[in-house]
C-alpha cells in the first residue's frame, strides 16, 4: 500500500478519537469506507505494528489502528462467501467477505508484526487477533503455525519478544481444544508433542528466576500446561515421568521466593489489588490451580476411568504428600506473611479434600491439629474489605458471607468448608465415638473465647472469628450430649452479650451463633431473653442484622417454650419477614416462613389471606416472565419453598371453609403459573394446594372446574404430540386433584360441559388417551393413575355410571390382554375389576359375557389374589369379592371356585389386617411422640399404640409374612407405585375397615338368607374360623380408632 | 489539576443497544430527553461538568453505539479513556450476559482505567435480572450501582464513584447535584427501598473466565 494512502489513514484514526464530534465523524466516514477496499487489513496491520506513525499524532494511533485491526478479524474472518453472509446483510448488518489471499497474507504477517508490536496495548490486541484466527483456521488453513511458534519459542533470549509472541500464539493453539474430546482433541496431542519438550527446557532454564519477567514466562508456560491438561491429561503426560516434570514445575512455582513488596501484611483494599495484578502471585496461582487439579481430579481413583486408574496411583504415590505439605507450609506461611488469599483459598480446599480421600487422611491428619488451632482463626478475621462492605452494602456482605467462589479479600469460605470436613471426621465408626477433631476444637475454641472475655478491649475480630468457628461445628457437637451443657455455657458467657453490642458487626456474628446453635438445650428464662432480642433486632437498621436476627429466630422458635412465648408476637414476626421478602429473595427467609407457619399452624388463620397476597407478590417478582434454565436451581428451590408456605397456610385453616374459598382466588396465580410450561417444577407443590382447597371446602369452585380441561390439555398434548403433553411426567402429581375434583365436584362431573363434551367423556377420553401414550412410553405410572381414576368414578357416582361400566370394561380387558404389562400394572388392573364387582356385579359380568372374556377374566382375577399386598389393593378386593358373595346368582365360573374364593378372601382380609397393624402402628407412634411421656396425651396415644405393637410381634413369626414372588413377569425395575400418605382424598371405602364389611354381609345372611350363610359357613375351613374371629376382632379395634 | 485550570477526564459509555446509555447521560440537563429509541450510530461525545469539593471536573462522556451493526469504530472510541460505564438493562437479560463482552473489550484497550457497571431501568417493576443474579462486578472486582435513567435514581453514583477513583480522591463529594431533567418515572419509597435491598447470596449466572 502507498504511502500516502497509509498517510490518511493514520490521519483519520488519530482523529477517530478526536471529541469534535464533526472532526470525528468525519474520520469515521473514512475508516469505515476503508474496510471494504482490499488494502485495509494490510494498511492497519501495518500501522499497528510501526510505532514511529505515531509521531506528531494527539493518539497512539498504532492502538487506533489495532483495534480496527481486530474488529474487521473478529467480526468478518467467519464469512467465507456471500452466500454464508447472506443472511447477516439482510438482517442489516455489514459483512465484509475478506478474500483469501488477504487472509494469507495476514497469517503470514501477523506474527512477525506481533513481535515488532511496541506496546502492551497493541500486544493484547494482536494476541486476541491470533486467537480469533486460530479458532477459525487451525490447523487445516494455517498449517505452518505451529512450526512458527516452534520457532519463536527456541529463541536463545528467553525474555525476548519472540518467546513472548511464540507463548501467547501458543496458548491461543490450547485453548482451541481445551475443551475437546477423543478424536477432536488429537491435534492438540501432537501440538504437545512437538512444542512441549521446549517449554519444559525453559522452565528448567529459568527456574531460579523469581522476577517479575521470569515470572510472567513461567506464568505463561503454566498456563498452557494448565489448559491442555485440566480437562484430560495430553497423552505426553501419561507418561508418569513427563507428569513428574510438570507437577515439579508448578511446585517450584509455588515455593519460589517472592518479593518482600508483595508479602508484606496488608489489609488495604488498594494493595490486595495491586497484588492480584502481580505476575509473581498469579503465577503461584495458575500452579496452584494446576495442582489442586492433579490432586482433586486425576488422583482420585473414584473419578478416572480404567485407563487413568495407574496415573492416579502415580499421583497418590508420588505427589499427593508433597502437595498437602505444600498447602501446610503455606497455610503456615499465612500467619506471619501475605500469601495470596485465592492461593490460600486452595491451600484449605487441599486439606478439606484431603481428611474426605481415603488415600490421603493418614497424611493429612497429624497435621490438622496444629492447622485447627494455629491457622484457622488469623485466616478467617474479618477484613477491611468486609467492613466496608458491612457498612456501605450490608446485603453484599451477607452474598458474600455465602459465595463460594474464590475471593481475593479474604479465604474464610475455604476454611469454614475445611473446618466442616475436618471436625465431621470419625475414624472410630462406633455410634458413641467422637469424630478425631471435634474434641479438641472445641476446647480450643472455649478456652480463646474465654480469654477474649477476660480481655478489656480484645480484638472483635479474633471473637468473630472464633464464634463463626464454633457456629460452624455447633450442629456436629450437638449430635454429642456431652457438648451441650458447655455450649450451653458458652452462649450464656461470651455470646448472649454481644446481642446487646453497640458494634453491629458483633451483633450481627451472635445472632448468627444463636441460629445456629438454637438446638442446644438452655434454661427457658435464657432463651426468652434470647428470643426478645432477635424479634427485636429484626427491625434493626443494618439490614444484614435484620436478616439474620430473622432466619435465627425461626430456629429458636422450634422450641416449644418459644414457639408460645412468641404466639402473641405472631403478625409481627409474620409482618417483618414479609417485609425482608418484599426487597430480598433470600431462600433462607422463605424457609423461615415456611417454618413459621408450619409450627403457628393453629393460629395462622387470621392471617391467611394477607399472608398469602404478600407470597404471591413474591412468588410473581421471583419467577418473572422469562426464567432462564441457568438460574433455575436456586430460584426453583425459593418458589418451590413460596408454594409450600401456602400450602401449610391453606391447611392451617382446614377448618375455616369460608377463608379457604377467600384464599383460593389468591392463590390462584401461582397455580396457573406451575401450569405452564416453565412452572411444571413447582406443580406438586400448587396441585397440593388445590386440592387441599378442594378436600377441606368439600366443594369444587368455578375456577376449579376450570382447571380440569387444562390439565387434560398439558397431559396429552394435541394431537401432533406424540410424547404427550409438557406435564405428561407430571400426572402423578395431579391424581389426589383429580380425585378430589370428581368427590366433590360431586354431579358436576356428569352435568358440566366443556365445549360440547360433558366434563365426564372428556376425562374418559383423556383416560384413554393416556393408556396409549403409555404403551408407546414407559410411564407406568401415568397408567396406574388412569387406573385409579376410574376407580374413583366407580365408587363416586354409584348407580350412575350403568351406561359407562362397559367402557371402562373394555379399557380393562384391552389392558389385561396386553402380555407385556408389568405384574405391578396387572394388579393395579385386577383391582379395578373389584371396583367394577362394588359398582354392580350383574351389570359388569354381563359386560364381561358381552365381550366373551368372562371365563379369562375371572380365572385371571382370581388366580392373582395371592399376590396382592398392597392396603389400597386388598380393601377393594374384599369389598368387591364380598359384593360378588352378596349376588343373588353367581355365574358359574364364580360358583364352581367358591370354595377356592372363600379362601383366598380370609388370606386377604388377613393380609390387610397385618397391613393396617403396621400402619395405624406407626401413626399412633408418630402422634405419641409428639407429646412428652407422662402427659395425659401421651398415655392416650401410647395405649392403641402398645396394643399393636403387641399384635405387630405376632406377625414377626407369621409364616405367612414373607409373600411369595414366584411371578416370572415382575421384574425389579417395575417401580412400585402405592398412595402416598399425605393425598387429601379419602375414598368410602375407607370409612370402614374392610373384613368387618365381609362381617356384616355375613351377619346379614345370617338373618335374611340362612341358607346361604351356613353355605359360607361350611365353606370355611376350621383352621381359618378362628383366623377370621382373630382378624375381626382386630379390626373392630381398628375401627374404633379410627371414631 | 493546575490552577483554575477544570480538570478534564475521558469516560466512555458501553453496553448492549437500547439499554439506556443515550438516555442516561442526556439525563444531564444539558442535554435534552429522549423518549423515542434512536439508536445511536458510531459515538456521541457529551461534555459533562461537576461541581465537585475539589473543584469543577469535566467529564466527556463518550456514549457508544451499542449495536454492532451501528458500532462503527466499535472499541476503537476507548482509546485514552480514564474510565467506564458499563451498561446493561435490568429488563433484559441478555444484556447482562453481554457485560462480559464489553468488559474484556474495555480493558483490552484501557486496562488502567476505572470501571463502574451499571443496571438501568430498575424503575420497571418486573425486571428480568435481580440483583441476587448480578454477580460480575464481584468476579472482576468492580462497582456496581443499580439505576434508572428515566427516574434519576442513584444517576450520581457511577459518577461520584469515577470522580473519586480518577481523582484518587475517596473523600469527594459533590458540591452541587447535578441538575437534571425532571424525572420521567417516579419511583415509590417501598421501591426504592426494594432496589437498595435487593441483593442477596448469589451463585447466578456464570462468566467464562477471562485469562486473557
Amino acid at each position: 500500500m502507498d504511502e500516502e494512502t497509509i498517510e490518511k489513514y493514520c490521519q483519520a484514526l488519530d482523529l477517530s478519537v478526536s471529541p469534535d464530534n464533526d472532526l470525528r465523524k468525519q474520520a469515521e466516514a473514512f475508516i469505515i469506507e476503508g474496510m471494504e477496499t482490499p488494502g485495509f487489513i494490510a494498511a492497519m496491520l501495518h500501522i499497528s505494528s510501526n510505532p514511529d506513525l505515531n509521531r506528531d499524532r494527539k493518539i497512539d494511533i498504532t492502538q487506533a489502528a489495532a483495534i480496527q485491526f481486530k474488529n474487521i478479524v473478529e467480526t468478518h474472518w467467519k464469512y467465507k462467501d456471500d452466500e454464508y453472509a447472506k443472511e447477516m446483510r439482510e438482517d442489516g448488518y455489514k459483512v465484509i467477505i475478506i478474500p483469501d489471499e488477504t487472509k494469507t497474507y495476514v497469517k503470514e504477517n501477523i506474527l512477525t508484526a506481533y513481535i515488532n508490536v511496541h506496546s502492551e496495548k497493541v500486544a493484547k490486541q494482536f494476541d486476541f487477533i491470533v486467537r480469533c484466527i486460530t479458532k477459525h483456521d487451525f490447523p487445516d488453513k494455517w498449517p505452518d503455525l505451529a512450526n512458527k511458534v516452534k520457532d519463536y519459542i527456541e529463541s536463545d533470549d528467553l525474555y525476548g519478544s519472540e518467546m513472548f509472541v511464540g507463548l501467547y500464539t501458543l496458548k491461543s493453539i490450547c485453548k482451541r481444544y481445551e475443551y475437546e474430546f477423543d478424536a477432536k482433541r488429537e491435534p492438540l496431542n501432537e501440538i504437545a508433542d512437538i512444542l512441549f519438550p521446549r517449554l519444559e527446557a525453559i522452565t528448567t532454564c529459568v527456574e531460579g528466576d523469581n522476577s517479575d519477567q521470569g515470572s510472567r514466562l513461567k506464568n505463561l508456560i503454566g498456563h498452557c500446561f494448565y489448559i491442555s491438561n485440566q480437562i484430560s491429561l495430553c497423552k505426553r503426560y501419561l507418561d508418569p515421568s513427563m507428569l513428574d516434570f510438570i507437577v515439579k514445575f508448578n511446585t517450584s512455582a509455588l515455593e519460589a521466593e517472592i518479593d518482600n513488596s508483595l508479602t508484606q501484611p496488608t489489609e488495604s483494599i488498594e494493595e490486595i489489588d495491586h497484588r492480584a495484578e502481580s505476575f509473581q502471585w498469579k503465577l503461584k496461582m495458575t500452579a496452584m490451580n494446576f495442582l489442586f487439579r492433579i490432586f482433586q481430579k486425576f488422583s482420585n481413583p473414584q473419578y478416572v476411568n480404567e485407563t487413568m486408574k495407574p496415573i492416579a496411583e502415580h499421583c497418590i504415590n508420588n505427589y499427593a504428600e508433597g502437595i498437602i505439605n505444600l498447602a501446610n507450609t503455606l497455610i503456615a506461611k499465612a500467619k506471619s506473611i501475605y500469601i495470596d488469599r485465592q492461593v490460600l483459598s486452595y491451600c484449605f480446599k487441599v486439606v478439606s479434600t484431603s481428611i474426605n480421600q481415603t488415600s490421603y487422611r493418614e497424611m493429612i491428619k497429624p497435621l490438622i491439629p496444629e492447622i485447627l488451632t494455629s491457622h484457622c482463626v488469623p485466616a478467617m478475621l474479618l477484613t477491611e474489605k468486609d467492613t466496608e462492605d458491612f457498612e456501605a452494602d450490608p446485603v453484599e456482605f451477607i452474598r458474600k458471607a455465602r459465595d463460594p467462589n474464590p475471593n481475593i479479600y479474604t479465604a474464610r469460605n475455604s476454611v469454614l468448608e475445611m473446618i466442616r470436613n475436618v471436625t465431621q471426621h470419625k475414624s472410630n465408626q462406633d455410634k458413641g465415638a467422637l469424630p478425631d477433631f471435634l474434641e479438641s476444637f472445641f476446647g480450643f475454641l472455649l478456652e480463646n473465647l474465654s480469654e477474649c472475655i477476660k480481655q478489656d478491649a480484645p480484638d472483635f475480630r479474633i471473637k468473630d472469628a472464633l464464634l463463626l468457628c464454633l457456629g460452624q461445628i455447633a450442629p456436629t457437637l450437638l449430635m454429642y450430649d456431652q457438648f451441650h451443657d458447655q455450649l450451653n455455657q458458652v452462649l450464656t458467657g461470651a455470646v448472649f452479650q454481644d446481642l446487646t453490642s453497640e458494634n453491629e458487626l458483633v451483633k450481627y456474628r451472635a445472632l448468627w451463633v444463636y441460629g445456629q446453635c438454637s438446638r442446644v438445650p438452655m434454661e427457658d428464662d435464657h432463651r426468652l431473653e434470647v428470643g426478645k432480642l432477635l424479634f427485636q433486632l429484626m427491625n434493626d437498621e443494618n439490614t444484614a442484622v435484620k436478616i439474620t436476627a430473622s432466619t435465627s429466630l425461626y430456629k429458636n422458635l422450634r422450641n416449644n417454650s418459644m414457639k408460645e412465648a412468641f404466639k402473641s408476637e405472631l403478625a409481627s414476626i409474620l409482618e417483618a419477614y414479609l417485609g425482608l421478602m418484599d426487597t430480598i429473595d433470600n431462600e433462607e427467609l422463605i424457609a423461615g416462613l415456611e417454618e413459621v407457619v408450619s409450627l403457628y399452624e393453629d393460629c395462622i388463620g387470621p392471617y391467611a389471606i394477607e399472608l398469602c397476597s404478600k407470597i404471591v407478590e413474591n412468588f410473581n417478582k421471583i419467577t418473572g416472565k422469562e426464567q432462564e434454565e441457568e438460574e433455575y436451581g436456586t430460584m426453583g428451590m425459593a418458589t418451590s419453598g413460596l408454594v409450600v408456605t401456602i400450602r401449610s397456610i391453606i391447611n392451617s385453616c382446614k377448618g375455616d371453609p369460608e377463608t379457604l374459598l377467600k384464599l383460593e382466588p389468591v392463590i390462584f396465580p401461582v397455580v396457573v403459573r406451575s401450569l405452564s410450561a416453565d412452572g411444571c417444577e413447582y406443580l406438586d407443590e400448587a396441585m397440593d394446594c388445590i386440592t387441599a382447597i378442594l378436600n377441606f371446602t368439600q366443594s369444587a369452585t368455578e375456577r376449579m372446574w376450570a382447571l380440569f380441561p387444562h390439565l387434560i390439555k398439558i397431559i396429552v398434548g394435541g394431537p401432533e404430540d406424540e410424547e404427550g403433553g409438557y406435564a405428561f411426567d407430571y400426572f402423578t402429581s395431579m391424581e389426589d386433584y383429580f380425585r378430589s375434583l370428581i368427590k366433590y365436584g360431586h354431579d358436576g362431573m356428569l352435568t358440566k360441559k366443556i365445549g360440547n363434551d360433558p366434563v365426564m367423556i372428556l376425562l374418559i377420553k383423556g383416560i384413554i388417551k393416556i393408556l396409549q401414550l403409555v404403551k408407546e412410553g414407559d410411564v407406568n405410572t401415568n397408567a396406574y393413575i388412569c387406573i385409579v381414576i376410574v376407580e374413583t368414578l366407580l365408587l363416586e357416582f354409584p348407580g350412575k355410571l350403568d351406561q359407562l361400566l362397559p367402557t371402562f370394561i373394555k379399557i380393562l380387558c384391552t389392558e389385561l390382554s396386553n402380555k407385556e404389562i408389568t405384574k405391578e400394572f396387572r394388579l393395579h388392573a385386577l383391582t379395578l375389576v373389584a371396583h367394577c364387582f362394588i359398582y354392580n356385579c350383574t351389570l359388569t359380568l354381563g359386560a364381561l359375557t358381552d365381550l366373551k372374556v368372562l371365563v379369562p377374566v375371572c380365572q385371571n382375577f382370581f388366580s392373582y389374589l395371592k399376590k396382592f399386598s398392597e392396603v389400597e389393593h386388598l380393601r377393594g378386593l374384599i369389598y368387591g369379592i364380598t359384593a360378588l358373595l352378596r349376588m343373588d346368582e353367581m355365574p358359574d365360573v364364580i360358583k364352581g371356585s367358591i370354595q377356592k374364593i372363600i379362601e383366598s378372601l380370609i388370606d386377604l382380609m388377613r393380609k390387610y389386617t397385618r397391613e393396617r397393624i403396621l400402619e395405624l402402628r406407626s401413626k399412633f407412634e408418630d402422634k405419641r411422640n409428639r407429646w412428652d411421656e407422662g402427659t395425659d396425651e401421651y398415655n392416650n396415644l401410647d395405649a392403641p399404640f402398645q396394643k399393636l405393637s403387641e399384635w405387630m410381634e405376632e406377625y414377626k413369626d407369621d409364616a405367612y409374612s414373607e409373600d411369595d414372588d414366584d411371578d416370572d413377569n415382575f421384574e425389579e425395575d417395575d417401580y412400585l407405585w402405592s398412595r402416598s400418605d399425605s393425598c387429601y382424598y379419602k375414598s368410602c371405602l375407607e370409612d370402614k375397615e374392610a373384613p368387618l364389611f365381609f362381617k356384616e354381609t355375613l351377619e346379614d345372611f345370617r338373618e335374611n338368607k340362612e341358607e346361604v350363610y351356613r353355605g359360607i359357613i361350611e365353606l370355611i375351613p376350621e383352621d381359618s374360623q378362628k383366623l377370621l374371629e382373630m382378624i375381626m376382632e382386630r379390626c373392630e379395634y381398628m375401627q374404633s380408632l379410627q371414631s | 489539576m493546575e490552577g483554575s485550570a477544570v480538570a478534564e477526564f475521558k469516560i466512555v459509555l458501553v453496553g448492549d443497544g437500547a439499554t439506556g446509555k443515550t438516555t442516561f447521560v442526556k439525563r444531564h440537563i444539558t442535554g435534552e430527553f429522549e423518549k423515542a429509541y434512536n439508536a445511536t450510530v458510531g459515538c456521541e461525545v457529551h461534555p459533562m461538568p461537576f461541581y465537585t469539593s475539589a473543584g469543577e471536573i469535566k467529564l466527556m462522556v463518550w456514549d457508544t453505539a451499542g449495536q454492532e451493526k451501528l458500532g462503527c469504530l466499535r472499541d476503537g472510541y476507548y482509546i485514552g479513556a480514564n474510565g467506564g460505564i458499563i451498561m446493561f438493562d435490568v429488563c433484559a437479560r441478555i444484556t447482562y450476559q453481554n457485560v462480559s463482552k464489553w468488559h474484556k473489550d474495555l480493558v483490552r484497550v484501557c486496562p488502567d482505567a476505572h470501571l463502574v457497571l451499571v443496571g438501568n431501568k430498575v424503575d420497571v417493576k418486573e425486571r428480568k435480572v435481580k440483583a441476587k443474579q448480578i454477580v460480575f462486578h464481584r468476579k472482576k472486582n468492580i462497582q456496581y450501582y443499580d439505576i434508572s435513567a428515566k427516574s434519576n435514581y442513584q444517576y450520581e453514583k457511577p459518577f461520584l464513584y469515577l470522580l473519586r477513583k480518577m481523582t484518587n480522591n475517596a473523600d469527594l463529594v459533590l458540591e452541587e447535584q447535578p441538575a437534571l431533567a425532571p424525572p420521567e418515572t417516579e419511583m415509590d419509597a417501598a421501591q426504592i427501598e426494594t432496589l437498595n435491598k435487593e441483593l442477596d447470596d448469589a451463585d447466578a449466572a456464570e462468566f467464562p473466565d477471562d485469562d486473557e
